[in-house]
């Protein structure tokens, strides 16, 4: 099996979520651009998993993508809650008004 | 029977003790603590006249002395405190101890209401002990703190009406003055232990050690040398040597009974005390000898001349002293120790004499001005005849004390130039110049004094019984003391027997031995021309008691008159320029009409004497040491300003800020990353990654 | 107590403050008056053993530790826990804890804004901890510990108690004295290694000494010195002196010279010269320069001064050469001297802060000029007090501050260990420099007294009801003024104590 597809479809999806990070303003797309970022590392483990150890019944890549998922999840819950604490503060979810950590 | 001689430490104990009990409830006492001193003083006064008839009487003893380790310095040296009781000890005790209680109970009367009268006596009595620990002291060490204490005190006392700023100034010029001088003496007592530490002394202060190994040319030339030149600048400054004499006029600011006291009769005299303590390692350098000679002959000549132009009676009285010291240095310079400690004994009952009788002349007319004085023998009997009699006293009139003391210098004088030694010469006839100077300023404030109309705008009457009494117990013995040391006086006790030691004997009198054999250390043995000159016999007079020296009794007489005459001839008629017309109007028609000489003794002798040499004498001591001095403190204080200023803040400080300035530039540069922007971050980590992940790559 | 056996006292005495501050702090900070007296209580109990202690002192044998203390500690570095006492020791650790219990004493009436007795108490007595530790630690990272932890302390009294320029003084005190201590913990690491014998203990690297190379022995000492020198101070690393002092609060000034500047030439004595005497040898001459230099520049400093307090700090920095011109002499006489010169500065400049301190609450101001005089008329006891003081600090005999002076100069005209072969004329220089330097002193201590003490009162004084000496500073002062009376006229008091451990001492310098 070739891992040009997948591969490609990885770096696709992470230039797109590091593109997302960097310029877009709305707090809640750069949540998503980095569960992007996330993905696009999860079907590189996967693809790997099975191009190196396909008779391996671990299937540790497989585990590696699952426990990345939850995380993700997770930091969703979290990056979410933030967001909606600081539109409550703010009325606004950009992340252009949120310097407080500046010197 | 050394019973009274080991209590010696008594005699400087008592005052000690009476300045605390004085200071801790004299206020509370009838006589606001005076009576404490003056019984202290008293006791004191007594066991004095003991040991000093124990010392009288004891032949040549080795001297008497009694030591306590008190500390160790490290290295296994011993600070001691010691006492060391000799003829000279006993005889500095005897004066000390006479004088302070004369002024003690002077003081009752004269300082009657003075708001600070307990603290006034309470300070009386610590500098008698300080005066007393100087003298008593067996080692360089307590020497040291005993001159100290005595400059403290001096400070004090002469700041006492501290609410003038001038009277604080004259504190502060006679304890920095002095203070200067210790330099010196501090130094020059190091050097000297230094020297016997490198002999294996563990008290390397002891006196008696040092004169030893000076006397057996144990020590180094190097050391002696500049050892004593050091100390001798100590002494300068205290004695009111010039060019350090600068202070002692200045010092009459403090009370009358203190300018006695101190000024006068005592701690001025602590110098020559000391160079006579140490005259064995003096004696050891023609340098040092010279030095001294030289210093004191300058000082008598000079000091003297400004007492010409004063009218404040005390500065007369202090220029004086200046000269009188200046005697006494001199002598040691020449050899003469028992003429130089002959003169300050009996200089010091006339002097003190002199300076009560003017305290109790200001105290009757409220003024030191001697132009504010006139014919005050009618209503001060008492005072006009001890006055006149220390006159008398300090200008070497035959048969007071003053004569055979004073004689004894210029005869020392003479001995030493009979050795071919120049300062011999300048001693004996600069000496008799001064005469002439002293003979007349002191007759010139006599006859302002006590001749012609009173000019004060008090009606004067007689002092107290308290303060008359002082006076004649002084007066007697500014003549009677006298006689210690003349022909008159005994063969075996005497006042030069009294104050030798074996040590000292060998030195004073080294011409000649009882052999008729040339005897002796130092310096005088050292030249060759000297052992010669030994042997011709020629000298050896000066060895026990003096006899009659007519011709120089003869010049003393001449110049005596002639002074006294000079002087009566310009103030006997009462104070001159009250009346200047007929003043000039005499001196002219003498010197016009009837004599040439006495015009050119008054334009070519006296004007150039009287008006410019003394002026210029006054001025060079007023402005050019005085202005050194106050140059010297001021560019002291321009490059301390300039030092702080500069130095200090700019250069050292400003290094140090600019270490801590730096870093907070730095900071501030670089806080500026911290932008708060999570986006720029996140740039800023991707781009890293990159750049990493490259490296690593180009690496590979 | 058996000094053989009693190390706990020693201990005890040591850590009672610290404990004592941990109690004080969880006092409520209303009982502000019970504070006050519980400080003074902790103070006087470990005085009383300090005094206890010095009673059981074995003074025949003063050269030896005594109420030692030797526990492993950090086995990982091979640090121990080693405490003792001797002839060297034991005036510091004395004056140490009566001028701490002075000050608590002294507390009890005045304190400076912003008050808060509760921290600025227990900051004292960490404080007092840290001083006395460094006296009796005998072990290097333990000496180190205690030299730190006096920072600290010091550091908040200045900040928080002090003056205007408080916060730029503190800092600078800080910074200061930590820039010199990195370099001395430098030259202990490399004294460690260099004698190879695992031991961080004072006494056994003493016995080893000398170790290591010229070169080695010339860099460790220049570190210790730095670190020494900075504390001393030394000129020209005495700049952070006049600011701290200036800006302190009365009782940290009293500390800070009283106590803090002594660690330094206590270090000087009891580490750099006893472990590294080839090095000490080498610094010798230097080290006398620039204490005269200090001599001298810093009584002029102390002429073109306006502020009475700082005129007293700059008067430390001459008086601290004096000092240091002992240990430059590296003989016996010239160590004894400089730890006579340690305990009498301490008494005496610990004296004059506190008068300064006193004459800042009665005026308001230390300004010289605006004082303008006539406090013999005004205040006449405090006038007294003060001429008394200051005439001890010119160095006048018969009271406290004349044998250091005299002694350091006597000492260093024949420096010990070959010195004296090689820079006889610089020293006799020295000496002489050293002497006009006692001539200064005299000049501006007079100045000043003229200034403040003599004359009439100016007008804006004159109906201010000041109050004279009051009664708790009769209490608080009243030692010190014994003091200074008593080690002037009982020389031996200090010079007898240390003698048989300066002999020691000297013996492992070679001398």
């Amino acid at each position: 099996m070739s891992l040009v597809g997948p591969l490609l479809l990885a770096t696709f999806l992470f230039c797109v979520g590091v593109y997302g990070l960097i310029a877009r303003r709305n707090a809640v797309l750069v949540l998503i651009s980095v569960e992007m970022m996330l993905v696009s590392v999860n079907i590189n483990l996967v693809a790997f998993q099975n191009l190196l150890f396909p008779a391996e019944a671990a299937v540790s890549g497989q585990m590696f993508a699952l426990f990345i998922i939850a995380v993700a999840a997770a930091e969703a819950g979290v990056g979410l809650a933030i967001i909606l604490n600081l539109f409550r503060n703010r009325a606004s979810v950009n992340v252009d008004d949120v310097d407080l950590m500046r010197w | 029977m050394d019973v009274l001689l080991e209590y010696a430490w008594l005699v400087p104990l008592l005052p000690l003790l009476s300045t605390a009990a004085i200071a801790a409830f004299g206020r509370s006492l009838p006589g606001k603590g005076s009576e404490i001193g003056i019984v202290a003083l008293a006791a004191s006064f007594v066991l004095s006249v003991g040991i000093a008839w124990q010392t009288f009487t004891a032949g040549l003893p080795e001297p008497f002395e009694r030591s306590l380790e008190w500390s160790p310095l490290g290295g296994g040296f011993v600070f001691e405190l010691g006492m060391l009781v000799d003829g000279l000890t006993a005889m500095m005790f005897l004066l000390v101890t006479t004088v302070s209680l004369m002024v003690h109970i002077y003081s009752r009367e004269y300082m009657k209401g003075e708001p600070r009268f307990t603290y006034f006596f309470s300070m009386l009595s610590l500098f008698t002990f300080s005066m007393l620990l100087l003298v008593i002291a067996n080692n360089l060490l307590l020497a040291l703190i005993g001159w100290e204490l005595v400059g403290l005190c001096s400070f004090l006392l002469i700041g006492f009406y501290w609410e003038d700023k001038s009277n604080q100034d004259a504190g502060n010029k006679a304890f920095l003055t002095t203070k200067f001088g210790d330099v010196g003496l501090v130094v020059g007592i190091i050097v000297l232990s230094a020297g016997m530490m490198g002999l294996g002394s563990s008290t390397p202060f002891n006196l008696q050690e040092l004169n030893a190994a000076a006397v057996a040319g144990e020590l180094s030339t190097g050391t002696i040398v500049l050892g004593m030149l050091l100390i001798f600048l100590g002494c300068v400054a205290k004695s009111g040597q010039m060019p350090l004499h600068v202070w002692l006029p200045d010092a009459m600011a403090g009370p009358t009974p203190v300018s006695a006291l101190i000024h006068a009769a005592t701690m001025v005299t602590a110098g020559i005390f000391l160079l006579a303590r140490l005259f064995p390692v003096v004696a050891q350098s023609a340098v040092v000898m010279g030095v001294i000679a030289v210093v004191g002959v300058i000082t008598l000549f000079f000091g003297g001349l400004l007492a010409l132009v004063q009218d404040d009676l005390k500065k007369i009285l202090a220029y004086s002293t200046v000269s009188q010291l200046g005697y006494m240095t001199a002598a040691i310079g020449v050899g003469g120790y028992t003429a130089s400690i002959f003169h300050l004994f009996t200089h010091g009952f006339f002097k003190a004499l002199l300076f009560l009788g003017a305290g109790s002349l200001i105290h009757a007319v409220h003024s030191n001005n001697i132009s504010d004085m006139g014919g005050m023998a009618k209503s001060m009997p008492h005072t006009f005849w001890t006055f006149i009699v220390g006159t008398l006293a300090l200008a070497g009139f035959p048969l007071t004390a003053g004569f055979f003391s004073k004689d004894e210098v210029l005869i020392a004088g003479d001995l030493w130039a009979g050795q071919g030694l120049v300062t011999g010469n300048l001693v004996y006839w600069v000496g008799l110049a001064a005469a002439f100077v002293t003979t007349f300023y002191m007759a010139r404030a006599c006859f302002l004094i006590f001749a012609g109309e009173n000019r004060s705008h008090h009606a004067p009457h007689e002092s107290g019984r308290q303060m008359v009494a002082p006076l004649m117990v002084l007066a007697v013995l500014s003549v009677a003391s006298g006689y210690l040391l003349s022909p008159f006086s005994s063969e075996q006790y005497n006042f030069e027997q009294w104050t030798a030691t074996p040590v000292i004997e060998e030195l004073t009198y080294p011409f000649i031995d009882a052999g008729g054999e040339a005897a002796g250390a130092g310096v005088l043995a050292s030249g060759s021309e000297v052992v010669m000159a030994a042997e011709d016999g020629a000298f050896g007079v000066l060895h026990g008691v003096p006899y009659w020296h007519f011709d120089l009794l003869a010049i003393v007489l001449v110049i005596f008159a002639a002074a006294v005459l000079l002087a009566w001839r310009f103030y006997g008629r009462g104070l001159p320029e009250r009346d200047p017309t007929l003043h000039m109007g005499v001196a002219t028609k003498v010197l016009v009409s009837k004599y040439g000489f006495d015009e050119f003794g008054y334009r070519y002798i006296v004007v150039p004497v009287r008006d410019t040499f003394a002026r210029w004498a006054t001025w060079s001591s007023n402005v050019v040491i005085d202005g050194i001095v106050a140059g010297a403190g001021r560019a002291t204080k321009d490059a301390a300003m300039t030092t702080y200023r500069v130095l200090d803040q700019r250069v050292i400080d400003g290094g140090v800020n600019g270490a801590a300035f730096s870093a907070a530039w730095w900071s501030d540069r670089l806080k500026r990353i911290q932008s708060g922007d999570v986006q720029r971050y996140a740039a800023a980590l991707v781009a890293g990654t990159i750049v990493l992940v490259l490296a690593i790559a180009a690496v590979r | 107590m058996d000094p053989n056996t009693a190390g706990w006292a020693l201990v005890v005495a040591l850590f009672l403050p610290l404990v004592g501050a941990g109690a004080l702090a969880v006092m409520p900070s209303s009982m502000d008056r019970q504070i006050r007296r519980a400080a003074v209580a902790i103070t006087g109990v470990a005085f009383a053993l300090v005094v206890a202690i010095t009673a059981s002192f074995d003074f025949g044998r003063s050269g030896e530790l005594q109420f030692t203390t030797d526990v492993p500690w950090i086995t990982a570095i091979n640090a121990r826990f080693e405490l003792g006492m001797d002839g060297i020791s034991l005036p510091l650790f004395f004056l140490t804890y009566l001028l701490t219990f002075l000050c608590a004493v002294y507390t009890t009436k005045h304190l400076p804004e912003p008050g808060r007795p509760k921290a600025f108490l227990a900051l004292m007595l960490m404080l007092q901890t840290g001083m006395a530790g460094t006296f009796v630690a005998f072990d290097l990272v333990l000496f180190f510990i205690f030299w730190e932890l006096v920072l600290v302390p010091m550091f908040f009294m200045i900040g928080m108690w002090g003056g205007p320029r408080r916060d730029y003084a503190s800092v600078k005190f800080f910074l200061y004295t930590l820039f010199g201590s990195i370099f001395m913990l430098v030259a202990f690491l490399a004294i460690y290694f260099a004698a190879g014998a695992e031991t961080w203990s004072i006494q056994a690297l003493s016995e080893m000494a000398p170790f290591g190379t010229a070169t080695f022995q010339t860099w460790a000492f220049l570190g210790i010195f730095l670190g020494f020198a900075i504390k001393v101070p030394m000129w020209p690393f005495h700049t952070w002196l006049p600011d701290a002092h200036t800006e302190a609060p009365t009782v940290g000034s009293v500390l800070l010279a009283g106590v803090l500047l002594k660690m330094g030439t206590y270090g000087f004595v009891r580490i750099a010269l006893p472990i590294l005497p080839e090095g000490a040898v080498r610094f010798a001459p230097l080290i006398g320069v620039l204490a005269v230099i200090g001599i001298i520049y810093g009584s002029l400093c102390c002429l073109a001064q306006t502020d009475v307090k700082r005129l007293i700090a700059f008067s430390s920095v001459g008086h601290m050469g004096f000092v240091m011109l002992g240990v430059a002499a590296m003989n016996e006489a010239g160590i004894q001297a400089a730890l006579f010169g340690n305990i009498a500065h301490g008494v005496i400049t610990g004296m004059l802060f506190f008068l300064a301190g006193s004459l800042h609450e009665r005026y308001h101001t230390r300004e010289i000029a605006v004082i303008g005089g006539g406090m013999l008329k005004k205040i006449p006891r405090y006038g007294v007090l003060l001429t008394y003081v200051a005439v001890a600090s010119l160095g006048l005999p018969g009271l406290a501050g004349f044998w250091g002076e005299f002694t350091a100069m006597w000492a260093a005209i024949s420096p010990g260990l070959g010195i004296g072969d090689q820079y006889g004329g610089l020293y006799l220089g020295l000496v002489v420099f050293a002497a006009i330097g006692t001539v200064l002193t005299a000049g501006y201590f007079l100045w000043l007294l003229q200034r403040v003490n003599l004359g009439n009162p100016p007008e804006r004084w004159a109906s201010e009801p000041l109050d004279d000496v009051m009664r708790i500073e009769w209490v608080s002062w009243t030692p010190l003024l014994l003091l200074i009376l008593a080690l002037g006229i009982f020389p031996v008091l200090v010079f007898g104590v240390q003698d048989a451990a300066v002999a020691n001492l000297m013996g492992y310098l070679g001398g």
